[in-house]
């Protein structure tokens, strides 16, 4: 009996205390280390109480550095020497972020499976083997070497992975960040390794897509006279980058010939198409000069558009080294300022959208596929094995061919393509993208801008400048290929050596304008030149926000602060003004039911703008896209064709020009349509589904509508985001806030003789869910308001909002 | 008295050891605390040992409960129930919109304490089983 009692209550305490130390049932974290407040999620809510806590002493140091805190959490570094600097830049953002630095780069290294609950494992594996097979692991070991190759960057990253390091060194398990109590994992040592991760990792986010696979599709599909009218690009070029009238690259670099017989098909292509998301990222900046503005000095915006997520993609510092002073945004884990200004110069990125990512067809000696045929010689292939160390301890092993060009990306193992593509990317070119922002970050002048520009290779990026000195310009820099007329347009043969890739454009041919007759410069992601310009290139181009913006900035008023914030929030929809009254022409006003008539009543009444409480741009978005749906979605799927649609340009010049457009004709009917059958079946299909959908038209404004969300990085839960907000804006639209992206920093600067900026990034400074300063700025943010940033020469407490500060010894 | 001896016990020695060993230390700890604390059984007594062993249970079951609740509550207090809310809404995603904003916290501290006070109960009454086999 008294055995009976204590053997009963120890199988109990042995259960439960088993039950309580492992995983279990999908959930990633042991509920007794979770729960345990000395040790688990409870312990992340200290850190509120003195949120910018630092030591007092690090003796890496090689001399004593003063760091501030104003009230939103933005740390002023003052060191005397770039290591120091960087160190404390190092130290301090993983202070604030390091699960989100960390886990960015297993992203990148196609790593997530090791991390992530075991029963997302199915959807995160693919996403592993794409990284690894894309080569983004691979491009940034390459990337280190590039880095390594100048003392200058060589420093600034060592020290910024030992600022790094000294702050994992202080952590214990109870002071791990909140997700790697949720995931169940440790953080490693940062490495200069991963912080050329992280880059590789915004070079795919923002260049690692190509329609090479789509376009050779389309082609054989459609032929190529249907091909060049469903898909070239209008011209002449609207509004590009570079003003028509400016000076053509002066030395001519003579372009490529086009091989004969150059007839891509894709009849082998019998496999589905690997998904490619159509994402909405892209960014607008410009500079304006000092005889458009109010102060008669120039004036600089910018705002990134990304993928919104919580922690923010940015983390605002300035960094002041001797008695130079540099502000803007840092991509954590990378050393420096990537958007910002100093005492003399501001600088901003918008991205260039070509391709520098084409796909080669391998041929074969034999089945085996041991080598390949490639310049008048069979070539060994060499094969890796990645393993993948999945969570919960199996692994995946998986082969991939490595040739002359890249990686093989798609093959019959991945992506179910028979033929084996291999992939040509210029990130794999060594680059130091560190060292342009380095020296960017003190740049004095425009001639110190262009020096930094010479290192840049990847992601090519439209780089704004203004000086304080009076200076505008603008360049497109990266590794461009020096391409034949159409190369790279659709999948290439890799045992045709007139199709690798002949030579890169040397850096004195990129794209660029200095203090244009206009008086302003300006990018939104469309085409950098015009026709004029002698080098075939390719891409995705905006069509809309360009033009809006040149227009705006055309305009003879003065330009003010108040009216350069004004345009980075404008919510003019220009594509929806250049479709809109030739839909609503269509329409039968008198033959309109009581419920459609409430509708094209607010239609005909709409100025166009997308603010998040109007009915209108719901009403026209859902009649857009399921006009749009209808014109292309028939062809498509009769033709089993996985590849991108027209883009909405092309789609509406050919509503405007060809009312009797052959894809007008719905294939799933008897009766021939045209232009008018589809957008009077649109209007009548769009409102049914408002009016199930949302019910009555009060509740249909746009702002819940789009329901803009800013979710957690690792999607961990909804609880970590923030959701459903009510922004205006949209897509193709200057303020480009859509549901899962928008501007993730507002940037804009005055470089008069005292320099005056704002700004604003959805999210807030601290990494840490349990902070204040988590989400701080989001509502802000949606109401469109900016938070000033100053740029201190020392912290003297009168002067800025500095809420902490502590000098640090060595 | 015993008992709030026994509580009191097994509450400070938790404090300190949990700084620096995991969860489970609360079990050891309990399981020695009512090893030591057990009495002496009288074999007719049935109805006393039936008493005894609840108490043992109680005792280390409210003296987690009350320690990691305590704790638990003042670091939702000092962080303005902004984390437990989110936690909260994570942990209980399916009927996450059942609860209301404030209870979500006064839910999350209470899970706490019952999965110490679980823990430290079980432990408890079975280190007081074995210190009365030991002792009789």
């Amino acid at each position: 009996m008294r055995w009976g009692k204590f053997v009963i209550s120890l199988i109990c305490t042995v259960i439960l205390t088993y039950f309580l130390s492992v995983p279990m049932g999908g959930i990633p974290f042991a509920l007794g280390d979770f729960f345990n407040p000395f040790k688990g999620f409870w312990m992340n809510t200290t850190s509120q109480s003195q949120p910018f806590e630092l030591p007092n002493q690090l003796p890496q140091l090689k001399a004593p550095v003063e760091v501030g805190f104003n009230q939103r959490g933005v740390p002023y570094i003052f060191a005397e020497n770039d290591e120091d600097a960087y160190f404390m830049q190092g130290y301090i953002t993983a202070r604030d972020r390091l699960w989100q630095m960390e886990f960015q780069t297993y992203v990148a290294a196609g790593r997530l499976s090791e991390i992530m609950p075991i029963p997302l494992q199915e959807t995160v594996l693919p996403l592993d083997r794409e990284m690894r097979r894309k080569g983004i692991p691979y491009a940034a070991r390459r990337s280190v070497d590039g880095v390594m190759e100048d003392p200058r960057s060589r420093n600034i990253l060592a020290a910024f992975t030992a600022g790094v390091n000294a702050y994992i060194r202080t952590l214990s398990p109870s002071s791990y960040p909140l997700e790697y109590k949720i995931l169940g994992y440790r953080p490693e040592k940062w490495t200069a390794y991963k912080s050329c991760l992280l880059l590789k990792y915004m070079a795919n986010m923002l260049a690692g897509r190509s329609r090479d696979i789509s376009n050779t599709r389309n082609l054989s599909a459609w032929g190529p006279a249907m091909f060049d009218t469903l898909f070239s690009e209008p011209l002449p070029v609207l509004d590009p980058v570079i003003p028509e009238e400016s000076p053509l690259p002066d030395t001519f670099f003579i372009p490529p010939a086009i091989p004969q017989n150059y007839l891509p098909d894709s009849s082998w292509m019998t496999g589905s198409i690997p998904h490619l998301p159509t994402r909405n990222i892209g960014s607008n900046n410009w500079a304006v000069a000092g005889v458009k503005t109010s102060t008669g000095t120039p004036m600089l915006a910018n705002d990134p558009h990304l993928g919104l997520s919580l922690p923010s993609i940015w983390y605002e510092v300035q960094i002041c080294v001797g008695n130079e002073p540099t502000y803007g945004v840092s991509l954590p884990g990378a050393p420096g300022i990537v958007i910002g200004f100093n005492s003399a110069i501001a600088w901003g990125l918008t991205n260039s959208g070509r391709d520098v990512l084409d796909y080669y067809t391998l041929k074969f000696r034999d089945t085996t596929q041991g080598a390949y045929w490639y310049k008048g010689k069979w070539r060994d292939v060499s094969r890796k094995i990645d393993t993948f160390h999945l969570k919960g301890g199996d692994m995946f092993l998986d082969t991939v061919m490595y040739t002359e060009f890249g990686p093989v990306m798609y093959d019959a193992s991945f992506g179910d393509i028979p033929v084996p593509l291999a992939a040509r990317w210029t990130a794999y070119e060594p680059g130091n993208e560190l060292l342009t922002f380095y020296l960017l970050n003190r740049a004095k002048s425009y001639k110190d801008y262009v020096a930094a520009l010479s290192y840049y290779v990847a992601p090519a990026q439209n780089f704004v400048f203004a000086s304080r000195s009076g200076d505008i310009a603008i360049h497109q820099h990266g590794k461009f290929v020096n391409r034949w007329k159409g190369q790279g347009h659709f999948i290439l043969d890799a045992s045709d050596s007139t199709h690798q890739w002949h030579s890169f454009l040397p850096p004195s041919q990129v794209p660029k304008v200095l203090n244009p007759q206009r008086g302003f410069v300006s990018s939104a992601n469309q085409r950098a030149t015009s026709q004029a310009y002698p080098y075939f290139y390719q891409g995705r181009f905006q069509k809309y926000r360009n033009r809006r913006l040149n227009a705006l900035l055309s305009q003879d008023e003065p330009i003010d602060m108040k009216r350069m914030k004004a345009m980075q929030l404008d919510n003019f929809g220009l594509l929806a003004s250049e479709i809109l009254p030739v839909m609503l022409g269509e329409l039968e006003p008198n033959a309109l039911t009581d419920k459609e008539r409430i509708a094209y009543n607010a239609l005909v009444k709409w100025d166009y703008l997308y603010e998040s409480d109007e009915i209108a741009p719901t009403i026209f978005q859902q009649w857009w896209d399921t006009l749009y749906t209808s014109i292309w979605q028939d062809e498509y799927l009769q033709k089993g064709l996985a590849a991108q649609w027209p883009e909405p340009y092309t789609t509406i010049s050919l509503l405007k020009s060809n009312p009797n457009f052959s894809f007008f004709d719905d294939l799933n009917t008897p009766e021939k349509e045209n232009r008018r059958k589809l957008v009077v079946r649109a209007f009548r299909a769009a409102l049914d589904q408002l009016y199930t959908q949302d019910n009555a038209p009060e509740n249909w404004v746009w702002g819940a509508f789009k329901g803009t969300s800013i979710r957690h990085m690792a999607r961990l839960s909804p609880e970590l985001g923030r959701h459903n907000l009510l922004a205006g804006g949209f897509k193709e639209i200057l303020n480009a806030t859509s549901k899962y992206n928008g501007p993730s920093w507002r940037m804009v600067v005055s470089l008069g003789k005292e320099i005056t900026a704002e700004g604003i990034y959805p999210g807030g400074q601290s990494g840490n869910p349990a902070s204040p300063l988590y989400d701080n700025g989001v509502d802000d943010w949606v109401e469109g308001n900016y938070f000033p940033l100053s740029l201190l020469f020392s912290l003297d407490p009168e002067e800025a909002d500095i809420m902490y500060q502590v000098k640090i010894t060595n | 008295m015993k008992f709030l001896f026994r509580l009191l016990s097994i509450m400070g020695l938790s404090a300190i050891f949990q700084l620096y060993f995991p969860f489970w230390i609360i079990g050891v700890i309990a399981f020695l605390v009512g090893i030591a604390f057990a009495q002496r059984q009288r074999r007719w007594a049935f109805s006393k040992r039936k008493k005894q062993q609840s108490f043992s249970f109680w005792a280390g079951f409210l003296a987690i409960f009350i320690l990691w609740g305590l704790i638990a509550w003042i670091f939702d207090m000092k962080n303005d129930s902004i984390l437990s809310t989110r936690m909260a809404g994570m942990l209980f995603s399916g009927f996450s919109d059942t609860l209301s904003a404030s209870v979500k916290p006064f839910v999350l501290i209470c899970l706490t304490s019952m999965i110490g006070g679980l823990l430290a109960g079980f432990s408890s009454m079975a280190g007081n089983a074995l210190g009365e086999i030991i002792r009789s």
